[in-house]
């Protein structure tokens, strides 16, 4: 029998004043009204840890190193030691038939229960033969695994959207975990990496409310995914003003103006980068000097250069508008040669 | 140049306040007014803001500091101060490595992190219990009990 | 592909793609008409002064008409100025251009900008209103001039609803205000707006003709 979160907390000493004070920064993260901070330590105590299976296909384990890379002990960590983590093949201790046999064990006795995470892009291309783990396919495995889950969470653009291995022409016909999975509810936590308290957020949202948060129309958690990194941004007033640095070294990017011209792709991206920051609130990318690439919107990385402003043509060169402009002359050209003739014919009939 | 330190890199200019912190100022004094008429108290949680430091460097000028600085040790340091504006506390929550995991205003009488948890208080009066029937006096509880 | 991806790439380039062939194939097939030669002795020489001066005298209202042509004349002025300032003064647009042929100018701030939409804007629809009540010019108008003023009109509405952020999410407001704009590229050569592009030459081309004829302009 598995303890409640409130069992396991007290057999390791932590007071409940010291669980009020993390449930306090669980309700900020989860950009709920501090005074939820007791509601949410009724529910969150009576949970039970859930089973967690994390599966990782085509990807580069960022989104585990962004998780995991954080200081200890931590909120990630306190959302961890909620959870029971039955297989995880970069964290576990166990390898070969024995580790397979874990999950098994895991999807069997908590069938319907557990929770699945997925990190990676599923590989379709050649039945997808491109991307297997002891011998089975991750298309097989997802299917297979996601069957007795409760709900599936996408850790990362790649699960969430193909990310870099979807980036054309595509070679191992790349898709997302939401493609496979149609009947199951799928949450996805898009970011390359997602930001750490983002993925504990929504695990703290499961945890404390036994539900996926609710999500936006790409199925992003609207807590951590309801505004763009542009209303949130301390240089937004630079924006509004009209004030751009136009490179990365002149008077602008020093004053800390904005990063509009330079391409960043705040204005069209919904994260939290801006008010949950990274490296333990340290900044975000704007805030070092160099603009959003978007990594949390679908596509971000077949949608032109990084730092082709927003504004800007992704296709269209001067070229292009020499041809046009030719190609006009030559038709219009054409087309007097046809009128003279006809003016010409008029005429000679008068 | 040589050093990381000699390229003139201004992040975040004072100008750059958005003009946050007199707005929070405003809510501020609203929610005192709140806690004196009808007893409510209210928070405001400041890292859901995108407060520049100009922001910060406001409120904690105009708030100040009060009379009660109070020190929490509970799974990291929490410091919560009464400012200089009685009924406004402010909250500091840190980690065990001492970064920053909350930060609030909360406009009350008292934080109610600052009371005895009756969770606590049960556990702590079992331990008691424990102490005393392991020393020499084994019937001190039982007395006291009676008197209560 | 989503809409502000189109929008950006192939629905750009296509616009400008149509935009260009259509203004060049117009320009090129009027300016290569056949002209009847004129046999008679010029009244005036100078026939280009004739042009320049008509292109001045037809901008402005004739002293005749003031009373009833200044106070349209003025919003005319008032919103083909606020759309030349919003197009080449506000720097996401400068960006574009910069983007398109690599020439950029010094932006203006963008709270000018914004007020200067706001009066294009009403300037518009201030026209709008005369040319649907005012009997004479209702006689006067056809579907170029409605479909063209609604194709001017889409881009400024979308662009400051896109720099409010009012509606829908702001990705969205982008791609509508850009492909309002790739309408009126597409439009562009094929309607009234090709004044743009005429209405000097047309204006100089009568005024030169006029002058030779010795004809008072």
């Amino acid at each position: 029998m598995r303890e409640t979160l409130d069992q396991s907390l007290r057999r390791q000493g932590v007071s409940r004043r010291a669980f009020l004070k993390y449930c306090t920064a669980l309700a900020s993260l989860m950009a709920l009204p501090p005074g939820m901070a007791p509601a949410i330590a009724a529910a969150l105590g009576k949970a039970m840890r859930p089973s967690v299976i994390w599966l990782s296909f085509q990807e580069c384990t960022g989104c585990t190193e962004s998780l995991t890379r954080s200081n200890a002990p931590t909120l990630e960590d306190l959302i961890f030691n909620s959870i029971s983590l039955d297989y995880h093949e970069t964290l576990q201790a166990a390898s070969g038939t024995a580790a397979e046999a874990a999950r098994e064990q895991a999807m069997k006795a908590f069938y319907g229960k557990y929770l699945l995470i997925v990190d990676g892009s599923v590989a379709t291309g050649l039945q997808g033969a491109y991307s297997t783990v002891a011998g089975v396919t991750n298309l097989d495995e997802l299917k297979k695994v996601a069957a007795g889950a409760a709900a599936v969470v996408a850790v990362g653009s790649c699960s969430s959207f193909g990310g870099l291995p979807m980036a054309h022409p595509n070679p191992t016909g790349a898709v997302a975990v939401s493609d496979i999975i149609t009947d199951k509810p799928v949450i996805n936590v898009p970011g390359c990496p997602p930001i750490p308290v983002v993925i504990t957020g929504v695990l703290a949202h499961f945890l404390t409310y036994g539900t996926l948060p609710e999500t936006d129309l790409h199925r992003r958690p609207k807590m951590f995914y309801g505004e763009t990194i542009h209303d949130r941004c301390y240089r937004r007033p630079f924006y509004d003003q009209g004030k751009f640095a136009h490179t990365f070294d002149d008077e602008g990017a020093r004053n800390g103006w904005c990063l509009y011209e330079l391409g960043c792709k705040g204005p069209i991206t919904y994260n939290s980068c801006a008010t949950l920051k990274w490296n333990e609130g340290t900044s975000f990318p704007i805030e070092s000097g160099h603009g959003c690439l978007g990594c949390s919107e679908p596509k971000f990385w077949d949608k032109g250069s990084f730092y082709q402003p927003l504004s800007g043509g992704t296709w269209t060169d001067s070229g292009t508008l020499l041809a046009a402009a030719a190609a006009g002359v030559a038709v219009g050209a054409g087309a007097a040669v046809l009128s003279r003739a006809r003016q010409h014919h008029a005429q000679e009939e008068k | 140049m040589s050093r990381l330190d000699e390229i003139p890199v201004r992040i975040m200019p004072a100008e750059s306040a958005a003009g946050q912190g007199q707005a929070l100022l405003h809510e501020l004094a609203h929610m005192l007014d709140v806690l004196l008429r009808e007893g409510r108290s209210g928070m405001i949680d400041l890292r859901a803001l995108p407060l520049a430091a100009a922001d910060f460097a406001r409120l904690r000028a105009v708030l100040g500091e009060g009379e009660v600085h109070a020190r929490i040790d509970a799974m990291g340091e929490a410091s919560i101060v009464e400012t200089g504006i009685p009924g406004i506390w402010w909250h500091t929550y840190r980690s065990h490595d001492g970064d920053i995991i909350t930060e609030m205003l909360e406009t009350t009488w008292c934080p109610d992190i600052l009371n005895s948890q009756p969770e606590d208080v049960t556990s702590g009066l079992q331990r008691l219990r424990e102490q005393l029937t392991g020393d020499a006096a084994p019937s001190i509880p039982a007395k006291e009990e009676q008197h209560a | 592909m989503d809409m502000l991806a189109f929008a950006r790439g192939p629905g750009l380039h296509w616009s400008l793609t149509i935009l260009f062939v259509g203004v060049f194939w117009r320009l090129t097939g009027i300016l290569l008409l056949r002209r009847s030669p004129d046999y008679s002795v010029a009244r005036i020489s100078g026939w280009w002064t004739g042009a320049l001066r008509l292109i001045a005298l037809r901008s402005w209202p004739r002293r005749e008409f003031s009373a009833t042509t200044s106070f349209p004349t003025l919003i005319g002025y008032l919103f083909h100025i606020g759309l030349a300032v919003i197009v080449f003064g506000l720097q996401q647009h400068i960006l574009l251009i910069r983007s398109l042929t690599g020439l950029s100018w010094p932006n203006l701030p963008s709270g000018l900008v914004n007020l200067t939409a706001g009066v294009t804007a009403a300037s518009m629809l201030a026209l709008l209103i005369r040319r649907m009540t005012n009997p004479v010019l209702r006689l006067l108008s056809n579907f170029d001039d409605y479909f063209s003023w609604l194709v001017a009109f889409l881009p400024v509405a979308t662009g400051m609803l896109a720099v409010a952020h009012l509606g829908a999410r702001y990705e969205t407001l982008l791609a509508l205000h850009m492909l309002s704009a790739e309408l009126l590229f597409v439009w562009f050569p094929f309607g009234k707006l090709m004044h743009a592009s005429l209405i000097f030459l047309s204006r100089g081309t009568s005024g030169a003709l006029l002058t030779r004829k010795g004809a008072a302009i």
